[in-house]
């Protein structure tokens, strides 16, 4: 199949349930695509890990974590090397974050440092860094190599954290919907700009950025998404999602920096083109429910959606797009 | 010889065979006893209807231990005394207990069960002997239609002691309600209505109660049914439901529930409703769940349960609420929660199986893995009392939905007979035979455990269909069902895996997309532990797990677990935006620093065709020349003295480059006001003053340091051109006292620093005994300077360790501090353009110019005024500093410094004229490193680190730069 450069509407409102997994036992807390490998991995409630083929829709391998659980996840660079926080017994052990190979399922190093659960979790694109906002009120900056704390941030609310995809800035999300921007190489020397969003009672939950850089995507817990201009902070435009009891919601990119998605408290899955002013291009039927998991591979014309406990893929449905285009 | 040889080996070839032979015949019985076995299982399946060895099977399908182990079996002794005990008393108390099982080595467990099976037992035959007396009546009573059921066998049919006698009863109906009128109410329904509660009421064999309730059943009216709930029929079924549920009666439970299916819930009052669900949920622990996923399964509809876990979790919940409910009521009668023992409770199943096996086929869907329900009434006692709650107006409304739920759902499970039957076991042929060919005739020979379940299922509602009306009916009920399915409103209701398995579409690889190139999207090429995995993984071997259950429930540990690190010793990241950042500021960054490096490049007024190494080495092995220079603003004091200035420094630094002692000669040699207080320096300075930028300053460098006054050539060295001004400016300086303490003190800084960071720059502590020189000439400041010199050391110390290089690291931190002059610093460090060295010179003599006019325009007034302007300066600084919060030791030093070091500051600052300026300033400048070193340390001091100190100088800078606009303000 050709490789695109770009999605379309087309393709993006042909975007359709390829694979479904349901064998999890219990909700699924999140997940991370590799960056440039055709991997997914999945943590959930059954305190288990899981390790899938993105190309092929299969699932590669599981481990499980009954001691620590499995909360939140994230590759590192290499494809069978993850980090995954800590659900149970944080007091006994304090080993918050997990490094772990699923080659040969053995725990490379614990990072320790965080007194409670791990809400956000990121790594850096380019190095070995890795940020972990916890619900301790601090942020912790790591490096895979060792096992010590590189920096701490301490504020004030729910953290969460993400570089962008250059790995130049990263952004931290602090009470009252503020977000500060760090220069990755610098972040001694604190934030270089401060962006504040949705009230003093928006709780930004999720951040992304574009591949182009040019945008940022925020999510609060209240279903709220921002699209706002990663360079100035200005905002673009702003989605209400409707609200979904006890489940945050995600919204995600698409490769192309044109597209966003977002799960929405009604059970669709909502499309937006924003390649000029923010047009809404589809509204799908997640089938699985409230989605709290959403993101588009990286390198892929295809998304990943978990509710719950079931996870699918979503493809282009090119029986559609034929007839149309 | 040959024939005993033989003979021996006839011999021992003899036993050979025999062993063979023996080993055969072992074998051959247990072939034997094995196909006696096999034959006897087959007989007793024959005979019974039911696979002996089902429980095994299932079990080990389940992989569930069953059996006793022997240590659960109550040894002879036991029992004989625990009889014996009984016989004297049926109860027996906690401590009784304790005693027995620790006697006969049984557990108390067992022990209390024996006593209630026991107990069971005799409290049995004590009812059957009853029951036998008001069988016959009841007999009597009942109609044609349930005739049938008193027949011998079954009188003799165990029957539950322990029922709960259906306690609800009283506020069941009256019977003068029963005639209300009824719509299209033919004759059966009459009669059904007239008598279905006393009969209900009545009868309390399950057999009895299996007739009634499939006489209700046949019911059809609607409003006979309604009749029925209101009335409180619904609280009967609850009580028989518990009370099957208690006795094992599977085939009854199903029945009542088939029956519950088919009653118009909804309508039922929600007490009614409520009794019946907590019943209901007792079902829980019947069986290890397997009669309550049938009801989950099948009322409350399968897909709800296994797949929406919203859904099924909320009557989930809810059931349990009422379970603790149920709990509680039941706490009233005691009596009747006696658990069953496990002995007696087979042994009554055993009976009544082979009783009713003839007469009610129904009886025979049993689940094979009776003993399991042995344990239920534990189990429920172990569920947590805590969580229950008074039934509120929610959970009723929340059974009125369930009800309603059930009832649309009816149709669509009862389909499944014809779907599911294929699995079937040998034993449930047999039984299903009569009542259901259709099933019969679809069963093969399968006892997996799960679909003999549903089998089960199936098989006792074909059954319970059937049954009433034979065979006849079988079909009309099951396309009845297949109709409901298709009007089933449930399907609205689809649940979503479901949908979604419906609408999933092949996959296929979706495509690829491309990122563009000049994003740079990151892809870890950085990282460097991609690499250490890859080499890690090239010597370990991948592990798959090719089954579930491999894998291990967590992940193997680490090779070696780390030490912990030292938490406290993490960078603390600021949250805070620095305020938007001043050219001073400006350092902070890196790049910005190049910035303006360039920026003073291009204004510096003379630049060197290449970098000038030696200037910059000198600058950098003295902090306080950088200091110095760049506290100057940039572009105001004349190239010309800039450049003098310059090459002066780099001449004394080219004396000094020969030996490291130089170097601290140099630094010293900042300080250079002291001389002045210094007889022998003073003498020596003239010369330097006459020619301060000739080498010969050099060469008197030298001689200072060959002279035995240690101090003084260090002095001279570096201070040379400052000495020269402040000894012109001491002539000049009206206020002569003030200013040699000051220039004392300022050597005495000078002398200290180059000493303090001797020692750990330089091995050759030889200026160690120079600073005891200076500090007996100057006595007074001796404590100042002590003062200045442990800080000093302990700068240099932390510079020093810091970064190895000392030159560097201050190179660093004065960059860092200094926004624009700093900058010029900096730029040594970072390149070495010849330009920056020049600048910073520039900048530095022109602040002091600035600073010097100033107060030769406003004039020698007074030391007053200078020290107004000092102190006004100062507090600039320092307001500065706060206003720009860049750091924190800003605040700091702006308070402590200006008490000691102004004083000084006046006292010379007077002398200055403005022909003198630039020599004054290097004085005054100096003194307003030492200032500042003092400042700035401190709160470098306590920061600990080289940030820190920088951010002293920083705060010195800014200082300067407000020095310099409030100059700027006065002249204007």
């Amino acid at each position: 199949m050709m490789a695109l450069s770009e999605l379309n509407d087309d393709i993006v409102r042909s975007m359709y349930v390829g694979a479904v997994f349901s064998d999890f036992g219990g909700k699924i807390n999140s997940l991370d695509f590799h960056r440039t490998a055709d991997l997914l991995v999945t943590a959930s409630d059954d305190d288990a890990v899981r390790l899938y083929d993105i190309a092929s829709a299969k699932l590669l391998k599981t481990t499980y974590h009954k001691k620590h659980g499995a909360d939140r996840i994230c590759f590192t660079h290499h494809p069978s090397s993850v980090i995954c926080s800590s659900k149970h017994n944080l007091d006994a052990h304090g080993e918050c974050l997990r490094y772990l190979s699923m080659y040969d399922n053995r725990c490379l190093r614990y990072f320790k440092g965080h007194k409670e659960r791990v809400v956000s979790l990121c790594m850096s694109p380019v190095n070995d860094g890795f940020m972990s906002g916890s619900l301790d009120h601090s942020v912790r900056m790591w490096d895979l190599r060792v096992n010590a704390c590189q920096g701490i941030l301490h504020l004030r609310g729910r953290p969460t954290v993400a570089y962008d995809q250059q790995g130049l800035v990263f952004a931290v999300a602090m009470e009252g919907g503020a977000i500060k921007l760090f220069d990755s190489r610098s972040y001694d020397k604190g934030p270089f700009d401060t962006f504040l969003v949705g009230g003093d009672t928006a709780e930004v939950c999720d951040i992304k950025f574009s591949n182009d850089g040019k945008s940022m995507l925020l999510t609060t817990t209240n279903n709220h998404v921002y699209l706002l201009d990663a360079y100035n902070g200005e905002k673009r435009s702003g989605f209400s999602m409707d609200s979904s009891p006890n489940a945050t919601i995600e919204a995600t990119f698409t490769p192309d920096g044109q597209y966003v998605l977002s799960g929405s408290g009604d059970g669709n899955i909502h499309a937006w083109n924003i390649s000029n002013e923010p047009n809404k291009v589809a509204c799908m039927d997640s089938y699985i429910g409230v989605p709290s998991c959403l993101k588009w591979a990286p390198r892929r014309a295809m998304f990943a959606a978990a509710a719950s406990s079931v996870l699918t893929f979503w493809i282009p449905n090119d029986a559609k797009t034929a007839p149309e285009t | 010889m040959e024939i005993p040889k033989e003979t021996e080996l006839m011999e021992l070839a003899a036993p050979r065979t025999s062993y063979l032979d023996m080993l055969d015949g072992q074998r051959d019985l247990f072939q034997n006893q094995i196909e006696k076995l096999q034959q006897i299982v087959a007989t007793q399946c024959k005979l019974t209807g039911v696979n002996p060895l089902s429980q095994e099977m299932a079990a080990g399908a389940l992989s569930i231990k069953i059996g006793k182990r022997p240590r659960d079996l109550l040894n002879p002794k036991a029992v004989k005394y625990m009889q014996l005990v009984f016989s004297v008393k049926d109860a027996i108390s906690k401590r009784e207990t304790r005693e027995i099982s620790a006697q006969f080595g049984v557990t108390a467990t067992q022990v209390r069960d024996f006593f209630t099976g026991r107990r069971t037992r005799v409290r049995k035959s004590v009812r059957l002997s009853k029951e036998k007396a008001s069988r016959s009546s009841a007999h009597d009573a009942l109609h044609d239609e349930t005739t049938s059921t008193s027949d011998p066998i079954m009188l003799s049919e165990p029957v539950p002691i322990d029922t709960i006698a259906p306690v609800n009863i009283d506020e069941g109906p009256s019977c003068s309600k029963r005639h209300e009128s009824f719509t299209g109410m033919d004759e059966s329904d009459l009669h059904f209505v007239e008598n279905i509660f006393s009969l209900m009421r009545k009868e309390d064999s399950f057999s009895g109660q299996v007739k009634l309730l499939r006489w209700i059943l046949r019911i059809e009216n609607p409003s006979v049914l309604n009749w029925f709930l209101t009335e409180g029929g619904l609280m009967i079924l609850a009580t028989w439901l518990s009370e099957a549920a208690k006795e094992e009666q599977t085939s009854f439970l199903r029945v009542i529930l088939k029956l519950l299916d088919n009653l118009p819930l909804r309508k039922a009052l929600p007490v009614h409703m409520s009794a019946i669900l907590q019943s209901v949920n007792r079902l829980r622990f019947y069986r290890t769940s397997g009669v309550f996923f049938y009801f989950i399964n099948e009322v409350m509809g399968n897909e709800s349960w296994d797949s929406k876990v919203d859904n099924s979790e909320e009557p989930l919940r809810f059931l349990c609420d009422s379970a603790d409910n149920h709990r509680k009521l039941d706490a009233a009668q005691p009596l009747k929660m006696l658990t069953a023992s496990g002995d007696d409770s087979n042994k009554r199943r055993g009976v009544l199986s082979s009783h009713t096996r003839e007469r009610r086929k129904v009886q025979m869907v049993e689940y094979p893995s009776q003993r399991l329900a042995v344990r239920s009434p534990q189990v429920a006692k172990s569920t947590p009392a805590t969580q229950s709650r008074p039934l509120s107006a929610d959970d009723i409304q929340k059974a009125k939905m369930r009800a309603q739920f059930m009832q649309n759902k009816h149709g669509k499970t009862s389909t499944y007979p014809d779907e599911k039957l294929k699995p079937e076991s040998q034993n449930r042929c047999t039984s299903t035979h009569a009542s259901s060919p259709p099933s019969v005739s679809k069963s093969n020979v399968q006892s997996e455990p799960e679909d003999q379940r549903k089998l089960d299922n199936a098989v006792s509602k074909s059954n319970v269909q059937s049954e009433p009306e034979e065979q006849r009916k079988l079909d009309n009920a099951f396309s009845k069902a297949a109709n409901q399915q298709e009007i089933s409103p449930l399907d609205l209701e689809e649940p979503p895996c479901k949908k979604y398995k419906r609408v999933q579409i092949p996959w296929r690889t979706p495509p690829e997309i491309r990122i563009r190139e000049t994003w740079h999207v990151g892809d870890g090429a950085n990282s460097k532990e991609v690499e250490v995995q890859k080499n890690r993984i090239r010597r370990e071997r991948e592990i798959v797990y090719r089954e579930t259950q491999e894998i291990p429930s967590d992940p193997r540990e680490p090779w070696d677990r780390e030490m912990d690190y030292d938490d406290t010793l993490t960078p603390e990241i600021p949250i805070e935006q620095l305020p938007d950042v001043e050219p001073l500021d400006a350092p902070v960054c890196s790049n910005d620093t190049k910035e303006i490096v360039a920026s003073v490049a291009s204004t510096s007024s003379e630049s060197m065709p290449e970098p000038d190494l030696e200037l910059l080495a000198e600058l950098l092995k003295n902090p306080e020349l950088v200091f110095a220079l760049a506290s100057g603003q940039v572009g105001d004091l004349s190239s010309d003295a800039t450049v003098r200035l310059l090459d002066m420094i780099k001449a004394k630094g080219v004396s000094s480059m020969g030996n490291l002692s130089g170097n601290a000669a140099v630094e010293v040699s900042l300080p250079s006001p002291t001389p002045s207080s210094d007889p022998v320096p003073n003498g020596m300075k003239p010369d330097f003053s006459r020619n301060p930028f000739s080498r010969q300053h050099a060469f008197e460098n030298g001689n200072a340091y060959q002279a035995p006054g240690a101090a003084l050539p260090l002095q001279s060295h570096g201070m040379i051109p400052s000495s020269t001004l402040v000894q012109h400016q001491i002539p000049a300086t009206t206020v002569l006292a003030p200013q040699p303490s000051a220039t004392v003190q300022q050597l005495a800084y000078a002398v200290v620093q180059p000493v303090s960071s001797l020692p750990i720059q330089l091995p050759e502590q030889w200026q160690a005994p120079a600073n005891p020189q200076i500090h007996h000439q100057n006595t007074r400041p001796i404590t100042s300077n002590i003062q200045h010199l442990t800080t000093e050391m302990r700068l240099n110390a932390n510079t020093v360790a810091d970064a190895n290089r000392a030159s560097s690291i201050r190179a660093e931190p004065f960059g860092n501090v200094n926004p624009s002059p700093g900058s010029v610093l900096m730029s040594p460090s970072q390149s070495l353009a010849p330009s920056h060295p020049l600048n910073p010179q520039l900048s530095y003599i022109q602040e002091p110019l600035v600073s010097n006019s100033l107060s030769s325009r406003q004039g020698f007034d007074s030391n007053y005024h200078y020290q107004n302007n000092q102190t006004v300066n100062n507090y600039n600084a320092y307001a500065g500093g706060a206003g720009q919060a860049v750091l924190p030791p800003a605040g700091n030093w702006g308070g402590r410094n200006s008490l000691a070091e102004r004083p000084e500051f006046e006292s010379w600052s007077p002398d200055n004229s403005p022909s003198r300026r630039h020599e004054y300033l290097p004085g005054r400048y100096y003194h307003e490193p030492s200032i500042n070193s003092r400042q700035g340390y401190r709160p470098e001091r306590a920061m600990q680190q080289n940030p820190a100190q920088s951010s002293g100088y920083q705060d010195y800078n800014m200082s300067r730069a407000g020095n310099k606009r409030w100059q700027d303000h006065r002249r204007q």
